[in-house]
């Protein structure tokens, strides 16, 4: 296994470099960053918007642009004032992201670990109890739907997960926040608090947290179980109509062992691909939901960065995910060898 | 199992709800909604009008405007002026401004504010290292500033004599905590605007001081116990949210006080028909809607024919745009400065007439033959006949009412006889360089539905028809790419630079403006005013609601009983 892995995460290097040009060439076309400065009442003039490209290295070829992103410009020297020789001006700064720097902000000039270390925690924080929460709640009701198809509770669950499935996510989101915030509040009853991460001022504790969580962990939880509780169910059926099932109970084993043992494990198996599939979002964030709930998280900083066309986070925050892709995907193969001992992994 | 997961989740959702109580406010709270999230707090960094306009909250310049735009002092006793010595030409034809900070003026940690402060970020901006644009210092005006005979003293000393010397204004910065920072910075190549200062500056001058900024979530703002006037509110908090529709249930729900961000300014006034407590305020606040045409050789042939373009011009009634895109709340525009004292009131006004419009297309050559509802060419120079009047058009992908703007105008020019295809494009496109293929500097487009910030202050503001502005290999950051150039006019506007006397300025605006009412260079739309939705147990005073200067006499307001 150790050499699976090792070989896989050797596979992962070109890999990422591919997917890092592709991500490059497409922040390219996203606009002039400069762009944000042409406009307002006292606008500078072309020469020290001039200067400002130079600064920023945005008068580079894309090639080049590429290769400080990636290497650094520590090592050249930069032509500040644009007379066509280094020999007076400074180095560069930047030490590329093989060497952990991913860059600065184009907009708050903080260093992009900074901006991503921020918000990662933030989403964190929102999306890992939600995605526990959804898992929990999907295998649950997964599983008595399968173990009482036709049932009235399996009739039900369907039904409500079909509904959460086809309601878009900003829907459920703007709902909640009209009954359980707004309406409750008129009506004088406890309400929820709308948005945000807390009440400016006062401390982060799980206490202050705990309120402003329900409504995008519910809207999270319930977009996300309707469709694992159809997965669920689905794989449940699949597996409860083999035979070794039929054999195990011909064989006496109590029902609980036979659920557990045999029936859960092997539903896990199918479902561990989109469980894994569904794991960079831990750290991609939602994106309707952090916006809807001002939830200061990745998803929002992805927003706010497209629209300033701050490429340098948004390459950092792509190619973190890229790397979460790989990674989970690795830990998939892994764990389907770790569920069903014939899968040999080499 | 099923029953203890069941009931786990019970749990863990009462534990949830159990918490859900919501504490009391303190009732000297300001809370305030934002929708975009500022760069940095200190102005000369900030590159988004949203930072720079910022600075109001908690610095206060030597001067300001009020809300009439009348030049008021603010860290001082007395103006300079021609006639109390404050400001004189030299012989070189420089311009001096001398102004003495007064002995009550201090930061918000009782050191006295000196002239050292005001020199500090005139060194910053200008030292080589950092990337701060000096446009921002002394209102883009190349000049010094310095310390006087007294450490009291402030000398600005202007290259040229400057007709707006009021908006040479600078922030102060507290060197008694940057100087020796910056000092070591500097020695080390460091740019000052990396400094976590930039972004908390937690001495300042004005009415708040900094408190603590967590990041896409919201800013706050204490009250500055040295502040030399009585301010009511404890803290200002400028809370963020991405989505307009819950800054809409904030205000509903009273858990915002203000936010001028409910946008179109058409649903802010719905929202205040809806709820008794909410009122909406508006104001010009400088940003002009208008569709600008493709001058340029390489453009459509067409708009070279003055007559195409006064057509197009009167086939738009802008008062409908006025009526049913921004429903009241806008203003029709005619000229560059409309809606501000340089407003030339005679210049000419394209009537909307559409009959006239099918008439005037006629006559240039294009009229619709073969009755597929598009005018074709006939006879006219340069171009094929029976080639059809189409045309070309974008305007910012990014915001609702600028495309409703854009569809409507489509609408409008199908009646007479001009076909409207439309590509949308984002902001930093739009605006874009020409090295970085910007779609006004490489004139891709016939028509260009663009939003520009001339302001509400000066009549000096930059001329976006500028002849030496073409964008061009040696001018990439040229901004005029469609190539619509009057020398005239150009002469005119240069001289609302340096012209001292307010009169000759004054007929210098109203003859630009006549001259490019004549030349149909642009047509100008609509006025977008900014409209301030607020709770009205907020009791303030601020005509000026505009970007520039929102927060004018923040240290005023207060909540009713």
């Amino acid at each position: 296994m150790r050499t699976y892995t090792l070989k896989r995460v050797l596979q992962a290097v070109p890999l990422l470099f591919v997917v890092s040009i592709l991500l490059f060439a497409l922040m390219y076309s996203i606009g002039d960053p400069l762009a944000i400065l042409m406009n307002v009442p006292r606008r500078p003039s072309g020469a020290q918007l001039e200067q400002a490209q130079r600064r920023l290295g945005l008068d580079q070829p894309i090639t080049t642009q590429y290769l400080y992103w990636l290497i650094g410009n520590d090592w050249t020297l930069i032509d500040i004032d644009g007379d066509g020789t280094t020999s007076e001006e400074m180095y560069g700064t930047r030490r590329g992201i093989l060497r952990g720097d991913l860059g600065t902000s184009m907009v708050t000039r903080q260093p992009v670990q900074t901006r991503i270390g921020e918000r990662l925690g933030n989403t964190l924080i929102l999306m890992v109890p939600a995605y526990i929460l959804t898992l929990m709640i999907s295998f649950a009701v997964g599983t008595i739907a399968a173990l009482r198809q036709y049932s009235f509770v399996d009739h039900l669950s369907t039904t409500v997960a079909f509904i959460f499935y086809s309601m878009p996510i900003f829907l459920i989101a703007l709902g909640m926040i009209m009954v359980f915030a707004v309406a409750f509040r008129s009506w004088g009853l406890p309400s929820l608090p709308i948005a945000g991460m807390g009440r400016p001022g006062e401390p982060r504790t799980i206490q202050n947290l705990l309120p402003y969580m329900i409504m995008p962990v519910a809207s999270i939880v319930l977009v996300s179980s309707a469709a694992y509780i159809r997965y669920v169910r689905a794989s449940m059926l699949d597996v409860i109509h083999q035979d070794y099932i039929r054999t195990a109970r011909a064989k006496g084993l109590p029902e609980r062992l036979i659920l557990t043992r045999h029936i859960l494990r092997n539903t896990a198996l199918p479902l561990v691909t989109i469980i894994a599939l569904d794991l960079p979002f831990l750290v991609g964030g939602a994106i309707v939901v952090e916006s809807i709930f001002a939830w200061p998280g990745m998803g929002m900083l992805f927003v706010e960065s497209l629209d300033r066309s701050d490429y340098p986070v948004l390459m950092a925050m792509l190619m973190l995910l890229a790397v979460f892709v790989i990674l989970s995907q690795l830990a998939a193969d892994l764990l389907y060898s770790a569920l069903d001992p014939r899968i040999r992994l080499r | 199992m099923l029953k203890r997961s069941c009931f786990l989740i019970v749990a863990l959702f009462a534990v949830l709800l159990a918490g859900a109580i919501s504490a009391q406010e303190s009732p000297r709270v300001l809370r305030i909604g934002l929708t975009e999230e500022p760069d940095m707090l200190v102005d000369y960094a900030s590159n988004t009008l949203l930072g720079w306009s910022m600075f109001r909250l908690h610095s206060q310049p030597q001067w300001g405007t009020d809300e009439n735009q009348e030049i008021v002092p603010l860290l001082m006793d007395e103006l300079p002026s021609y006639e109390n010595g404050g400001i004189t030409i030299t012989d070189e034809g420089q311009m001096v401004i001398r102004f003495t900070i007064a002995d009550w003026a201090v930061w918000s940690d009782g050191e006295p504010i000196v002239a050292d402060d005001f020199v500090l970020p005139y060194e910053m901006v200008n030292d080589g290292v950092s990337q701060m644009l000096a446009f921002r210092m002394l209102g883009g005006a190349a000049g010094t500033v310095e310390q006087g005979d007294t450490e009291k003293e402030v000398v600005i000393t202007l290259d040229v004599p400057n007709p707006d010397w009021q908006y040479s204004a600078i922030v102060p910065l507290p060197s008694h905590i940057l100087r020796d920072q910056y000092e070591t910075d500097l020695a080390a190549g460091i740019s000052f605007e990396l400094n976590p200062w930039m972004r908390s500056p937690t001495v300042s001058n004005g009415p708040f001081t900094f408190a603590e900024w967590v990041t896409g979530s919201y800013i706050r703002f204490v009250k500055n116990p040295n502040y030399w006037q009585d301010v009511w509110f404890d803290e200002v908090i400028l809370n963020l949210y991405q989505d307009v529709s819950v800054l809409e249930q904030l205000m509903v729900a009273g858990e915002l006080d203000m936010t001028r961000y409910i946008l179109p300014a058409s649903r802010a006034a719905e929202l205040a028909a809806e709820n008794d407590f909410l009122n909406v305020r508006t104001s010009f606040g400088g940003v002009r809607l208008e569709l600008e045409y493709n001058m340029s050789p390489n453009g459509n042939p067409a708009l070279q024919d003055e007559r195409v373009r006064e057509a197009l011009g009167m086939g738009i009634d802008r008062q409908y745009m006025v009526d049913n895109i921004y429903a009241g709340v806008a203003e029709v525009a005619n000229t560059w400065w409309t809606g501000t004292p340089w407003a030339n009131p005679d210049a000419a006004m394209l009537p909307y007439d559409p009959e006239g419009a099918i008439a005037l297309l006629r006559e240039a050559g294009w009229y619709d033959n073969d009755g597929d509802g598009v005018a074709e060419a006939h006879g006219v120079e340069g171009v094929e006949d029976g080639t059809p009047l189409e045309l070309t058009a974008t305007t910012y992908s990014d915001i609702q009412h600028y495309q409703d703007s854009l569809l409507y105008i489509q609408d409008a020019l199908a009646d007479i006889g001009a076909a409207v295809d439309i590509t949308l494009h984002q902001i930093s496109e739009i605006h874009g360089s020409l090295t970085n293929n910007g779609i006004l500097a490489t004139a891709q487009h016939d028509l260009n539905l663009v939003a520009w910030v001339p302001g509400v202050g000066s009549v000096a503001t930059f001329n976006p028809y500028n002849c030496a502005d073409i964008a061009s290999e040696e001018n990439p950051f040229g901004l005029n790419g469609l190539q619509v150039c009057n020398p005239e006019v150009d002469e005119l506007w240069t001289s609302l630079f340096v012209e001292l006397d307010q009169a000759t300025r004054e007929d210098a605006a109203d003859q630009i403006q006549a001259l490019m009412a004549e030349d149909v260079q642009t047509q100008y739309l609509v006025n977008i005013l900014y409209a301030v939705t607020y709770n009205d147990r907020l009791q303030w005073e601020n005509t000026d609601v505009s970007d520039l200067t929102p927060w004018l006499t923040v240290g005023e307001w207060q909540f009713s009983e």
